[in-house]
């Protein structure tokens, strides 16, 4: 069993680099979006 | 480079301990900055968070649904102007992604700055288990977000199954998005020097809500017990409510923990040889995994998530209850050749 555990669980935990890399992202971004929902185009959800 | 001044951590729950506030709790101590961090909740179990924390009670006569608790506790964010001042906002609720999108880019007249706003998924919701009460619709217009907005992101536990679910999710509302989910890694295996001397016993571990499975726990722990072996329930917190239901469980077994911390959890559970796992759905399981690193065998019910939590070809895995009985058994008779 542990060896199971071993194989499946053999990665570090990542919210470090994860939440990093989202911000790095951000900043680095173009987040002038049109981030304004086509209303008309509701049928596409 | 820039670094953020503040998160903002959003999780609405019940009022009893809430498994999203316990994941918080972990992830804050990983963040990568010296900046503020602001739990904002109506759970009972706020407390544990490493922050700072805001308590929203919400009104109960109102509305007992999620998508009412999370509607609650944003608009109780927006007020207090955290919502604004927050340049990450983090939460477990597609309602609160949906309420920040429309507080900041509806046309209400309210204009909130863009920031990251990073969904996690303890679990991804399914048939049953969904946040919605109407199915289709209103998930889909998340997914629509994630696939869409450069700032919504969308993590998932790192479980095969559940971000299966996700991607599939994704790609039938934004089959052109090159937007990924994410995965989150919890937990890493790290052996121990020395194990505890185990005991003739069956454990069941988790909050007593439907999504764990506790009345099917019941009814297989009452013929192991009736069938002369040790059975242990395991309760982080309960609700005033619901403690209420768990009286005539505690007539029916002598041993039901509730509350105890990490360590005595650790060091009562930890000596069983079985865990029984009943859950519906979970994505990386920390109570259960506390457990495995103990060396206590899981004996699980068959569900998908189950596929990768234990990897394929597990052989203790229930269909039904008489089957979880004779598996629990024979988990304890021959667990010396299952472990290592």
């Amino acid at each position: 069993m542990q060896n199971r555990l071993k194989a499946r669980y053999n990665k570090d935990p990542n919210f470090t680099n994860l939440i990093a890399g989202i911000w790095e992202e951000y900043v680095a971004g173009d987040y002038n979006h049109d981030y304004s929902l086509d209303v008309k185009g509701r049928g596409a959800f | 480079m820039q670094t953020p001044n503040k998160i903002l951590w959003i999780a609405a729950g019940n009022q009893e301990n809430e498994s999203l506030v316990s994941l918080f709790s972990s992830l804050v101590k990983q963040v990568p900055w010296n900046c503020t961090n602001l739990l904002i909740t109506n759970a009972a179990n706020w407390r544990t968070f490493y922050g700072e924390t805001y308590k929203v009670t919400v009104d109960k006569e109102e509305d007992h649904s999620l998508v009412a608790r999370y509607r609650q506790v944003v608009l109780a964010a927006y007020h207090e102007n955290v919502l604004e001042d927050a340049d990450i906002i983090v939460t477990g609720g597609m309602t609160a992604v949906m309420l920040i999108y429309m507080l900041t880019h509806g046309s209400s007249g309210i204009k909130l700055r863009n920031k990251p706003i990073v969904y996690v998924s303890p679990k991804v919701p399914e048939k049953e288990v969904a946040e919605f009460p109407i199915e289709g619709y209103e998930e889909s217009m998340f997914w629509w977000m994630v696939g869409n907005m450069p700032n919504v992101h969308a993590v998932v536990l790192d479980n095969d199954t559940e971000y299966e679910m996700a991607d599939k999710k994704l790609f039938r509302v934004c089959p052109n998005s090159n937007k990924k989910i994410r995965r989150l890694v919890l937990w890493k295996y790290e052996p121990l020097d020395g194990l505890p001397e185990k005991a003739d016993k069956v454990v069941w571990s988790g909050r007593w809500n439907s999504i764990k499975k506790p009345d099917i726990a019941t009814r297989i722990m009452a013929v192991l017990s009736g069938r002369g072996i040790d059975v242990e329930f395991f309760i982080p917190t309960i609700s005033g409510s619901k403690r209420r239901s768990l009286t005539h469980i505690k007539e029916t077994f002598q041993r039901v923990y509730v509350g105890l911390d990490s360590q005595e959890y650790r060091k009562e559970a930890g000596n069983a040889k079985v865990l029984l796992i009943t859950s519906e759905v979970e994505g990386q399981p920390l109570g259960y995994l506390e457990l495995l690193e103990l060396g206590v065998v899981p004996v699980i019910r068959k569900r998908p998530w189950m596929k990768t939590f234990m990897g394929e070809g597990w052989p203790l895995v229930y269909t039904n209850e008489g089957e979880a009985v004779e598996l629990c058994i024979e988990a304890m008779r021959t667990m010396i050749n299952i472990w290592p």
